[in-house]
């Protein structure tokens, strides 16, 4: 589904991805981890053909994003952006409808299969009851759930989550990862989902991606990447992992003073 | 949960402001009864042929004089209020009024080169004076769109800052020009209260074919301008070719503001809160919000004009004055009863 090929690519102060190789398959749910400045949110948004890389090629099903009109692009992929910038006098419907842009010309109207597309994307993310309700008064789990349901709608193949479960609550963070784990048992596809929090991330998807400094550290299930040792060597922090009690996944705990450099610190004053 | 194009709501707003315009037409020094208003209109008409029992000078009052004005002023209303939503809507700025990117102060400079400098007036039955102010408010847009496009597209808060840069440089040396200036000031200081004092139907004929395409582009992109007000990455996620869309919006607002302007002078207000109160009472979806806000604008202009050519007659008024003098409080009482502004 998802084959990313050798991507390298920088900002204007330096590197951030150095030749960086990743697979997809349909029906697999892969998180990518690693530290702040890993790269996660620019290989998100390089994977859904917002930046071009500077080396390399992002092929979805096959096809090179790179050779693609914006609207087809849009058909493949489909993303839930970290902090997207919402139209506060908007409905939730007229939100989800916006996901069909990509299924419209430009003079088109939605129409009826439109409508009935973004119906089923809001009962999928349980918001059709807030169909009618303007985005400035639903609450930020609400919105959350509004703006997947919007991805949904766009029917593309491949689904980006930029760190879905930031400035949620703990319960939040579950409903939202189970809410990604039914959808796609429902309607197939493939996700991929950027995330800080390991355990969730181990929890949730079937493999995992390290990234260290713009290259993959480690790869494949949660088990084996999410090793004491390997969150030590990129994140620079000791850890412990334990094993979840109901799903048998690793658990990572933070380890008090574990970090080498703040202990040093702590010690000059 | 159907969706349907609010196409009676937009026929009563276009009804109404027709009425105005009828209104407009029949006040003035000479109060011409509303029936035999709509006679003389009517005659006008390629298959009607009524028998004139009105004096000839009520037919020149309605015809040359009265109707060129008002229907300039609805054009004129109109475009503003288009650009004035096109560019809160591409700029997802609630401040944004047509004259934002320097339009209206560079438009200025070209009117006052042509009359404060000796340039002759017209030239070969062209008049100069709307060509410079025209090409000054086109130009300043341009300018600004080529400073702050850069490789990776046109940022466009440096693209307001430019914008307003300019419209300082341009402002800066009008006034030294008007100040150096050994002709009478006041065909200047006229021309930048705006106004439409001397409408013609040529200038009608001048205006349109600027009004047409603009307004054509603009309204084509209502869907796309709704997705817009997410933010320019999560609509390129959707989909939008959002530099393409940027220089088209640019492009249309731009040309049809600097079209008005040249005809009307820099009028200000409408294009601020003509799609304001649109969003106010009837929404947010730019496909009824630009139509809705065109029909407003037309509509608010032509009555202010019409204040302003007989509140204090003989005197005229600056219809600026007048726009915002209504305006003002309208829109002050529009926040409070809505408590606020949702984009």
């Amino acid at each position: 589904m998802l084959s990313v090929e050798n991507i390298s690519f920088s900002y204007r102060d330096g590197p951030v991805l150095d030749g960086l190789g990743l697979q997809v398959r349909d029906g697999e749910r892969v998180g990518i981890v690693g530290p702040n400045g890993a790269g996660k949110t620019t290989l998100i948004r390089l994977v859904s053909g917002v930046l071009r890389p500077d080396a390399g090629k992002v092929l979805v099903g096959g096809t090179d994003l790179a050779a693609l009109s914006s609207n087809k692009r849009a058909r493949l992929v489909s993303v839930v952006p970290q902090n997207p910038q919402l139209p506060l006098g908007f409905s939730v419907l007229d939100l989800v409808l916006m996901g069909r842009n990509p299924h419209l010309k430009l003079l088109q109207w939605e129409r009826q299969t439109d409508v009935d597309v973004a119906s089923h994307a809001m009962d999928l993310t349980d918001t059709l009851h807030l169909a009618g309700r303007t985005l400035a008064t639903l609450s930020g789990g609400e919105r959350q759930r509004a703006v997947i349901a919007m991805a949904l709608a766009q029917e593309a193949p491949l689904l980006l989550l930029d760190e879905p479960t930031a400035n949620l609550d703990v319960g939040h963070q579950t409903s939202v990862m189970d809410l990604v784990r039914e959808v796609q048992g429902r309607r197939g596809g493939a996700v991929l989902i950027a995330m800080h929090d390991l355990t969730l991330a181990a929890l949730y998807c079937d493999r995992i991606v390290m990234l260290a400094d713009g290259r993959c550290h480690a790869e494949g299930p949660p088990a084996r990447v999410l090793t004491a040792e390997n969150i030590a060597h990129v994140y620079d922090s000791q850890v412990h992992v334990l094993t979840h009690p109901q799903s048998g996944t690793p658990v990572v705990l933070p380890a008090p003073n574990g970090h080498t450099r703040p202990e040093r610190n702590a010690n000059r004053i | 949960m159907a969706l349907a194009y609010p196409w009676r709501r937009l026929v009563v707003a276009a009804v109404v402001v027709l009425a105005i315009g009828m209104a407009a037409a029949a006040v003035g020094p000479v109060d011409i009864p509303p029936l035999t208003l709509m006679r003389i209109v009517a005659d006008r008409l390629p298959v009607v042929n009524l028998a004139p029992d009105w004096p000839d000078s009520w037919e020149t009052i309605v015809w040359d004089l009265r109707l060129p004005r008002i229907v300039l002023a609805g054009i004129v209303g109109a475009a503003l209020a288009l650009s004035g939503s096109t560019y809160q809507g591409l700029f997802r700025n609630p401040l944004a009024d047509p004259y934002l990117i320097g339009v209206a102060s560079s438009a200025g400079l070209g009117a006052i080169i042509v009359l404060t400098t000796g340039v002759p007036h017209s030239s070969g039955g062209v008049s100069l004076l709307p060509a410079a102010a025209f090409v000054g408010g086109l130009g300043a847009v341009t300018v600004a769109y080529l400073i702050a496009r850069g490789s990776d597209g046109v940022p466009l808060t440096t693209l307001i800052l430019a914008g307003v840069a300019i419209a300082y440089l341009t402002g800066a040396v009008g006034s030294l020009l008007m100040i150096r200036s050994e002709s009478d000031l006041r065909p200047v200081v006229s021309w930048l209260l705006g106004g439409f004092i001397s409408a013609q139907w040529k200038h009608v004929v001048m205006v349109l074919p600027y009004m047409v395409p603009s307004v054509l582009i603009v309204m084509t992109y209502g869907r796309v301008l709704n997705v817009l007000q997410l933010d320019e990455e999560h609509s390129r996620q959707l989909g939008v070719n959002v530099e393409r869309t940027k220089l088209l919006l640019i492009g249309a607002a731009s040309l049809a503001t600097a079209a008005a302007v040249a005809f009307s002078g820099p009028i200000g207000f409408v294009g601020l809160i003509a799609p304001h109160a649109v969003r106010l009472v009837w929404g947010v979806d730019y496909r009824t919000l630009l139509p809705m806000a065109a029909l407003v604008g037309a509509g608010f202009l032509i009555l202010a004009d019409t204040v302003a050519r007989t509140l204090l007659s003989p005197v005229e008024l600056p219809v600026g004055i007048v726009t915002a003098f209504c305006g003002a409080p309208f829109f002050l009482y529009l926040l409070r009863r809505r408590r606020g502004i949702s984009m």
